[in-house]
Parts: C-alpha cells; sequence; structure tokens
C-alpha cells in the first residue's frame, strides 16, 4: 500500500513536473486561434495575413486549429478598437493588421486604443517604388526638377502612402499638383495609365503585378526610387531585390549635392521606417498568457526561417518575406507613441493644406 | 486562336479541374442562395486551399464558385424579398410580387434561364472583347465615371413609378445617405455621430434589408398570409412558362447581357450597381410599363441577366491588365499570381489558353449551376405557400445574420432595425425606396470621380472629352423621353406603381416630414466645412429640402380633398399596433444577443414567436428553434466562421 502511494506520488510529481516544463507545448493544445485582419476580404493585408494564417500553426506547440476574420472599416481602426476593447486576452485572438499607426500620430478621434499598450509579435515590412509617366517630360530621374506641374496621384490626405510621398517631392523641391481619392493602388496605376495623373508609389507587390507590365515594360513610365529603411546606425538599409533601382537618398544626394535633414525630414523618415519595416504588424491583447506570447513569438520567429513559407510568399507577394521580430515591432510602435510635437504639427499642417 | 481555345476546354473538362469546378458551383449556389454571404467571401474562404493546386483546378474551383452565386442569389430575392447578394436588390421589386402572385417557379425558370444565357453569353464576349479591350477601359477615366454617375441618377424617374416627387427627394436623401463618414477627399468625418462604425459609411446591405425585407416580414406577421396570396392549387405559371417568359424576350436578354458585361468591365462599379441599371432600362424602354413593381417577368429577367454576365466583364481588366474592378476580382488576381502568371499581355500571347480556360469555366458554370436549381426550384418554392407565421421566424434570422455578416458588429443591427421602420413607413407612405438605394451606391462613386476630377483638370475642360458628351446626350434623351411618356400616360389615364403597398397619405405626410428634418440636420453642418468636404452634401440637400417642402404642401392638399370627399386619410393605423408589437420583440433580440449572444437570442426568438404569435404546439417551437440553432451553428460558426456578438454572459 505504501510503495503502490509512493509510485503515485512519484508519478503525480513527475507528471507535475512534466506540465509545467512544457506550459508552452500544452497551451495551444486542442485551441483554435481567431486570426483578425483589420482590413476586408481580398486586399492586400487580407491576402498576407492569410498567407501567414496557413502557415502559423505548424510552428505552434499543440498545432491548433487557425481560422481568420476580418474586422474592416474606418482606415483600419475598427479592427484595431475591437483588439483594444472586444478581443479576450486569452492568447486565442492575434491580429495581423496593417496598423493605423499615423492616426494615432494624428490622434484620430475614432481610435480608441494605444498601439503601444498591445503586445507585439512581429511585422513585415514592405519597401515602395516610385515611378513616372516618361511624356511628363522625364526620361530620367535628373529630369524631375525641370518639369512643373507634373499630377502626382493618391488614395488619402492621411494616408502614410501620401503624406510620405508630398514629403518627398517637398523636400526635393519638385513642382508637382496633388490629385488624391483613388480607392487603392490598382486605380492609382490606372489612373496613371490614362494620364489622368502622372506620378505615384506602390509596394511592390503591386509595382510588380500592375506597374510593371503596364507602365515600365511597354516604355510608358520609369521607377525614380524606393524609400529604404535607415537603422539606429543611421545607415541605410538597402533591398537587394530592387537592384538597379536607386534609393530615395541617393536620388535626394545626386539632386541637391547634399543629405536631407530638418524638421520635414524627421517627419517623412519617421513614417518612412513605420512602413518599410513594418506595414504589417502581429499582435495580441494586452495581458495575454506568458506562454502564449512566447509560443507565438516562437513561432513568428520559426516562420521566418520556414522556406515552404517564403516560397509560398514570394509566388504571391513577388518579393521574399521581409520579417521582424517581437522587440524591433514594438520598439517602431514605441517611436511611433513618442513623436514630438514639433512633427505631429507638420503633419497637421501639411494634411491641412490640402 | 482556335487551338488556344481549344486547349483550354481541354483543360477545364479533364479530370481534376471538372470535379474541382463542380465542387465550386455547388458551394458557390450556397454562398449566392444565404443572404449576406456573396462570392466574396466565398473567394476569401477558398482561395487558402488553392495554394497547392495545379493552375487550371484552381481557377476552375474559384471561378465555379464565383460564377453561380448570382444565379442561386434569385431565390432569396423572389421567395423572401430579401437580396441574396447585393446584385440582385433589383430583383425583389418584380420578384417579390411575382411570389405574392403563385407565381414563384416561374419567377425562377425565367431567372435561372436568363442567369444561365447571361453568363454564357458575358464569357463570349470576355472573349470577343480582349482585343478591343484597352482603348475601352483607358478611356473611361473618373470624369467619364462621374457622368456615369449622373446618367445611373438620371434613372429615379424610371424607379419611381408615379411618385416623381418623392422619388426625387428619396434619391437625394440616399445620396445624403452616402455622405456619412470619413469625407471622400478630406480627413474630415461626416454625419458620423461620434461613433467609430459610421466612419466608413452606411453599409449598404443591412440598410438594403431593412428598407426591403423587414416590412415584409412585418405584413407577413400581422396577417400571417403566406408569401403567395394564391392557394398551391392555382399556382399561376410553372417554371416552364418562366423559361418561355425568358425566350420570348430574347432581345432584353441580349441588352441586359450587355448592360452586365460592360458594367463589369468598368472597374469599381461592379455588382450592387449593375441589377438597378439594367431594371432601370427595361422599365426605361418598355412601352407597357404598367406592371412594373405588381410582378412583371421581364423585372425578373432584366437584372438576373445582367449581374451573371457582368461576371465575364469584370474578369477583363482583371486579366488583361491586372486591375481588378472589385474586391473578388482582387483575391482572383491573387489566385493568378499564386500560380505564377502575370496578369498583362502575357495572358492574351503565350497563356491564352489559359484565359480561354476561365471563359470556358465561366460558361459551363454558369449552365450547370442554373440546371441544378431547376431541378431543387420547384420544392424550394412550395415556401411561397406555407403560412406566414411558419416562415417569419426562418426570415427573421436570415434578415439578422445577413445584416450581420456585413461588419459582424452591433451597429450593423442598429442600421438594420433604423433602415426597418424608414422602409416600413417608406413602403406605406408611397415613398419609392428603389431611389434611395440607388442613391446610397451611387453617392460614394460620384463624389469620389468629381473630387478627382476637378483636381486633375483645368476648370470645367473634362465636359469637353467626347465620351463625356456622349453620356451627357444619353442623360438630356432619357429625361425628355421620361417626361413625354408621362405626358401620355397622363392623357390615357393610366398609374403604375413602381413600389408595392397602397399609399396612406397620413403616412406620406410623416415620411416627407421625417426626411425633410434629415435634410434640414444635414445642411446644418455644411456651412462649417471646408468647400471640399461640404460642397457636396449642400448642393444635395438645398434642392432636398425645396422638393419635400413642395411634397409637404401638395400632401396637405390631398388630405384636404380626401376629407372632403369623405375617404380615409390614415388607413394604416389600424396595423400600427401589431407592427410595434413586432419591431419590439426585434429589439427584445438585440436586447438578449447583448446578454447572451446570436447562438441563445435568434432561436428563442423562433420559439417564442411561434407559441406566442403562432400559438403553434410546443413541440414544433422547440423542433424549429432547434432547427434553427443547428443551422446558426453549422452554417455560419463552423463554415464561414463568422465573429458573434462578444456578450455579457459568453463573451
Amino acid at each position: 500500500m505504501k510503495r503502490l502511494l509512493s509510485v503515485t506520488l512519484a508519478g503525480a510529481v513527475a507528471a507535475l513536473v512534466g506540465l509545467a516544463g512544457t506550459a508552452e507545448a500544452q497551451f495551444y493544445k486542442g485551441k483554435r486561434i481567431t486570426i483578425l485582419i483589420n482590413y476586408s476580404a481580398g486586399g492586400p493585408t487580407d491576402i498576407e495575413g492569410r498567407l501567414v494564417a496557413k502557415h502559423l500553426s505548424k510552428h505552434i506547440p499543440g498545432n491548433p486549429r487557425i481560422i481568420v476574420k476580418n474586422v474592416p472599416g474606418a482606415g483600419g481602426i475598427t479592427g484595431s478598437n475591437y483588439m483594444g476593447e472586444v478581443a479576450k486576452p486569452d492568447g486565442q485572438s492575434l491580429a495581423i493588421f496593417t496598423p493605423p499607426l499615423i492616426s494615432q500620430v494624428l490622434q484620430d478621434p475614432g481610435l480608441r486604443v494605444d498601439f503601444s499598450k498591445f503586445v507585439w509579435l512581429a511585422g513585415i515590412g514592405h519597401p515602395q517604388v516610385c515611378y513616372i509617366r516618361k511624356d511628363a517630360g522625364v526620361s530620367k530621374v535628373d529630369d524631375l526638377l525641370k518639369i512643373k506641374g507634373f499630377k502626382a496621384a493618391g488614395m488619402r490626405v492621411t494616408s502614410s502612402h501620401d503624406l510620405r510621398f508630398r514629403m518627398a517631392l517637398d523636400l526635393l523641391g519638385a513642382d508637382y499638383k496633388y490629385v488624391t481619392g483613388y480607392k487603392g493602388l490598382a486605380k492609382v496605376v490606372a489612373g496613371v495609365m490614362q494620364n489622368e495623373t502622372q506620378f505615384s508609389c506602390g509596394s511592390v507587390p503591386g509595382f510588380r503585378k500592375n506597374v510593371e507590365p503596364n507602365l515600365i515594360q511597354p516604355g510608358h513610365a520609369i521607377s525614380l526610387w524606393y524609400y529604404s529603411a535607415v537603422g539606429p546606425d543611421g545607415k541605410e538599409v538597402r533591398n537587394p531585390h530592387l537592384k538597379g533601382i536607386p534609393t530615395y537618398h541617393d536620388v535626394y544626394q545626386r539632386l541637391k549635392g547634399k543629405k536631407p535633414s530638418g524638421v520635414q525630414y524627421d517627419a517623412f523618415q519617421l513614417i518612412n521606417n513605420l512602413s518599410v519595416s513594418m506595414l504589417r504588424g502581429s499582435f495580441v491583447p494586452a495581458g495575454t498568457p506568458d506562454e502564449a506570447v512566447k509560443a507565438l513569438r516562437a513561432a513568428w520567429k520559426a516562420l521566418a526561417a520556414d522556406k515552404d513559407f517564403a516560397a509560398d510568399y514570394t509566388k504571391v507577394i513577388k518579393a521574399p518575406p521581409n520579417i521582424i521580430l517581437a522587440e524591433a515591432a514594438q520598439g517602431h510602435v514605441d517611436a511611433a507613441g513618442k513623436v514630438s510635437p514639433e512633427i505631429v504639427a507638420f503633419f497637421k499642417n501639411l494634411i491641412g493644406r490640402k | 486562336m482556335f487551338d488556344a481555345a481549344l486547349s483550354g476546354l481541354v483543360s477545364v473538362v479533364a479530370w481534376p479541374a471538372i470535379g474541382y469546378l463542380f465542387l465550386g458551383v455547388v458551394i458557390g449556389l450556397y454562398f449566392g442562395a444565404v443572404p449576406g454571404l456573396s462570392g466574396l467571401v466565398g473567394m476569401a474562404i477558398l482561395l487558402p486551399f488553392t495554394f497547392s493546386m495545379e493552375p487550371v483546378p484552381a481557377l476552375a474551383f474559384l471561378l465555379g464558385m464565383f460564377a453561380v452565386t448570382t444565379t442561386s442569389d434569385t431565390i432569396a430575392s423572389v421567395l423572401l424579398g430579401i437580396p441574396g447578394t447585393a446584385a440582385s436588390q433589383a430583383t425583389i421589386l418584380d420578384g417579390y410580387p411575382m411570389a405574392m402572385k403563385g407565381e414563384a417557379s416561374r419567377a425562377f425558370g425565367a431567372a435561372f434561364t436568363v442567369s444561365a444565357v447571361g453568363g454564357l453569353l458575358g464569357a463570349v464576349v470576355l472573349g470577343l472583347s480582349i482585343p478591343i479591350v484597352k482603348p475601352l477601359i483607358l478611356s473611361f477615366t473618373q470624369a467619364e465615371f462621374f457622368m456615369l454617375g449622373l446618367l445611373g441618377l438620371a434613372m429615379v424617374g424610371s424607379l419611381s413609378g408615379d411618385s416623381i416627387l418623392r422619388g426625387l427627394i428619396a434619391g437625394l436623401v440616399g445620396l445624403g445617405l452616402s455622405y456619412v463618414g470619413y469625407a471622400e477627399n478630406g480627413a474630415v468625418p461626416r454625419y458620423w455621430l461620434g461613433t467609430t462604425y459610421l466612419l466608413e459609411g452606411l453599409p449598404l446591405i443591412p440598410v438594403v434589408l431593412g428598407l426591403f425585407a423587414l416590412p415584409e416580414v412585418i405584413d407577413l406577421a400581422i396577417r400571417n398570409s403566406s408569401i403567395s396570396r394564391v392557394p398551391e392549387d392555382r399556382m399561376a405559371g410553372g417554371m416552364r412558362r418562366g423559361i418561355r417568359d425568358a425566350w420570348r424576350n430574347w432581345w432584353l436578354v441580349l441588352r441586359s447581357t450587355a448592360i452586365g458585361a460592360y458594367v463589369g468591365m468598368l472597374p469599381g462599379l461592379g455588382g450592387s450597381i449593375v441589377d438597378w441599371v439594367a431594371y432601370g432600362h427595361v422599365v426605361q424602354s418598355s412601352r407597357d410599363k404598367e406592371g412594373f413593381g405588381k410582378g412583371d417577368v421581364r423585372g425578373v429577367i432584366a437584372p438576373e441577366t445582367a449581374n451573371n454576365a457582368m461576371k465575364g466583364g469584370a474578369l477583363i481588366p482583371t486579366v488583361a491588365f491586372g486591375i481588378p474592378g472589385s474586391a473578388s476580382m482582387a483575391i482572383l488576381l491573387g489566385a493568378l499570381m499564386i500560380q505564377d502568371m502575370t496578369p498583362g499581355p502575357e495572358m492574351l500571347t503565350s497563356k491564352l489558353d489559359i484565359t480561354f480556360s476561365l471563359m470556358w469555366t465561366l460558361a459551363i458554370a454558369n449552365v450547370a449551376g442554373a440546371l441544378l436549381l431547376m431541378l431543387l426550384a420547384r420544392q424550394v418554392a412550395r415556401v411561397t405557400f406555407l403560412p406566414g407565421h411558419l416562415v417569419v421566424p426562418a426570415i427573421t434570422l436570415f434578415v439578422f445574420m445577413g445584416a450581420w455578416l456585413a461588419n459582424a458588429n452591433i451597429g450593423d443591427w442598429i442600421a438594420l432595425l433604423v433602415f426597418g421602420l424608414v422602409g416600413y413607413a417608406m413602403k406605406h407612405g408611397g415613398v419609392p425606396r428603389p431611389p434611395m438605394v440607388l442613391g446610397l451606391v451611387i453617392g460614394p462613386i460620384m463624389e469620389n470621380a468629381l473630387f478627382i476630377t476637378n483636381s486633375a483638370h483645368d476648370g470645367l475642360s473634362w465636359l469637353a472629352r467626347p465620351i463625356c458628351l456622349i453620356i451627357a446626350v444619353l442623360i438630356v434623351l432619357s429625361i425628355v423621353f421620361a417626361i413625354r411618356r408621362r405626358r401620355a400616360r397622363r392623357e390615357s389615364g393610366t398609374r403604375i406603381v413602381a413600389d408595392l403597398g397602397r399609399t396612406d397619405p397620413t403616412v406620406s405626410m410623416v415620411v416627407v416630414g421625417m426626411l425633410l428634418a434629415v435634410c434640414v440636420y444635414g445642411l446644418v453642418p455644411t456651412f462649417a466645412w471646408p468647400a471640399d468636404v461640404g460642397g457636396t452634401p449642400m448642393i444635395t440637400m438645398i434642392p432636398a429640402i425645396c422638393l419635400a417642402l413642395l411634397a409637404l404642401w401638395q400632401g396637405a392638399r390631398e388630405i384636404r380633398r380626401l376629407r372632403a370627399e369623405g375617404g380615409e386619410v390614415f388607413p394604416v393605423r389600424g396595423e400600427l399596433p401589431r407592427a410595434g408589437q413586432l419591431y419590439l420583440w426585434w429589439i427584445g433580440v438585440f436586447a438578449l444577443t447583448v446578454v447572451s449572444g446570436q447562438m441563445v437570442a435568434l432561436p428563442v426568438f423562433v420559439a417564442l414567436y411561434l407559441l406566442v404569435w403562432g400559438r403553434y404546439a410546443w413541440w414544433i417551437a422547440l423542433l424549429y428553434a432547434a432547427a434553427a440553432w443547428v443551422f446558426l451553428y453549422v452554417m455560419f460558426d463552423r463554415i464561414v466562421a463568422v465573429l458573434w456578438y462578444p456578450s455579457l454572459l459568453f463573451h
């Protein structure tokens, strides 16, 4: 009897130790993770989110079932509020968003959550390429400052897409007319094809899908530059897949003969860094159990090294995944939360000037 | 070319492509038949499954699903007065009255036939127009889109039946509703009432369900009549008759196909508008308009042809330029990229066989979908002969879930219930509802296009663009014809009613007064906004206010005349208490959902309604409620993975 008891006890202890050791492994066993996406089905955020959803589960111990739900609305704000106010911090709600960080910088009245309060897991960056029609009078990038009144196409005055190219063109001193309101990058490209406008920018997938076959290859337009991220050391990180296209810094240096600086440049760099390094961001609500966060962060890390994922992603997005991990992601979000009043005032002025 | 067409066909009918195609068709029929689900939801759900498939089966799967959602969406539109997808809103106008006349089978026969023909011809248009597609799409800039919007608004006349004045007011208020949310061209939110929900604008589907479906449910519940007002044994016209109707109207079918294919080809117009354009066209172009709105089969044929033909058209810019016209096409584009195909000139040269395989898929799926539905339709149509109390719980469930699927936000239900009241009042007040929906759909396209046009062109020079001039001529012609026809009709003494229900002059006054109040409320803040934010609302509200004042004056005269003649000025009064009671029940569903979620609230409504309103036995109520729960669980929770309301109890 005594022996039996001690065996049982030993077994129980062993089981407990084992449990503690594999808490992470056990956390997601038999559970379901809901991946939330803050834009509607079929958009670029959705396509990328669903790609991640397809590959993430196999890297999470316990292989939970993953389902995807869209919480679209208000330029990504509805979903953000949902994650802050409704989603439970039980490790079963995971966001893959295009976080509207610029809305936080601009203190949008609809946004009721603080992005730095979420627990960040990872981010995916996207370089963006700018292009211009040749019949605007530009056969090489040097001609850009010689022409007057070309039309630059955007989507919404408060979008980072618009703010970034307006600042980039303003910094160079280009003479352009700002036309905005196109619903999505595909419509922007259509407008440039129709010569309704002449200049715009697009992230790499759109650039490869729409701009190159319809505008660059037939010889109607040239690519001007791509935006590179600038690391904490002040050096720019070049993108090996965009060889042959200069970075914005190269172009600035060439046309102006100096490095860019000043408030406008700081504002530009803030938006640029956010979009280039972390256009998409993944996070869970504050208060999510540690073992869940650990497991999810590890899964993202494994995903970044996953060859199958990279192959799938490259096929769809036309560029390899550019994943940043938890610490870097959190850093970007914190930076967006601590923007100097001077820069905020600058943005508000720029938006109001339209 | 012929070789490519043939090898495209061979690749589609080969195994496993053909199997995936038929699987896609079955799934697509389901997504089209359930209100609120649509081809877009289906595309998003199916896309990940195609990652590892070969190109032709993958595209056959997606496109087979996508092709037929606008075939099966007719079912809910005709039987229940609920649009199955956004592309069959206009089908309700004559489809539901047909069901009321006991002609649901006939409507199905006609609709499925023309859906197949429209889809087939749309696919042919896709094949034939490949050479001319580039100049055509490139010539439609934002300026032309604005003019197209104006042309659409000119249709308000034909969608308003007898009450053009009230139709114009409804149309302008619809435009006004489309301004809710962030302005097209600024960071200023308009009419958002301080709720994040409204920042993105009013969602179309909850509004349409409220305006059209809830008033019909109220009437069913009050009268406990079956949807069909004639008994089953006197059922007028079966499926064969509908099929004959379709062939007899072959010229209309061809015209509607052209409308569908070309509207589909223009990026950004798409599904929610094509049915209205086709419906407006058939009313405008018919000599005998008396039957429209009362169950004229042509009112079903036109939109149902166009919404299937649209899909062939929509493929063109997607495949030829990589410019998706809609979110569904954006997903298809994604699927093409996954299969390592770059949309663009290459799709018309070295990959022409793939392009043809898309065309064949559309053609086969359309025919297969229609045949499958014809086999089922006779049984499905029986629903119209069930007593009203047995139908109300199911329709309520579909309407509420359909609205919920818009954003999975409780705001969807508030919009539904508010516009349900508005729709009920409009229906009985003789204020036509279609113009309001038209305004809501066209408003954003027009304002956006006008804004871009104004900043991309210098002054009004864009008005001189050739296509703009052609459209301007069409607008003038359609207005002139409408006025002339109206005059001729007045002389001959015939009247048409484009919306259901008899007109109650008192309710009419209340509705117009309400719309007037909305317009005044909408006008006030425009003065404080910057010109590019407040301009469009201002030029919408001012004429609306003038017209509403005129309508009130006319209405007051009408009431005075009726009183003098001893007629009844407020006939709906008797029904109001019962209608109000049902509304309280729905508000109860809302409240119970907040407490315990939809999975509890909707089955509880089903059971209580049957027990209290229908006085059915408890076991029928329980069985029905259990079936409702299973349906919610399987169809919405498991298959679609809908985001339920985070209730207090089960959050």
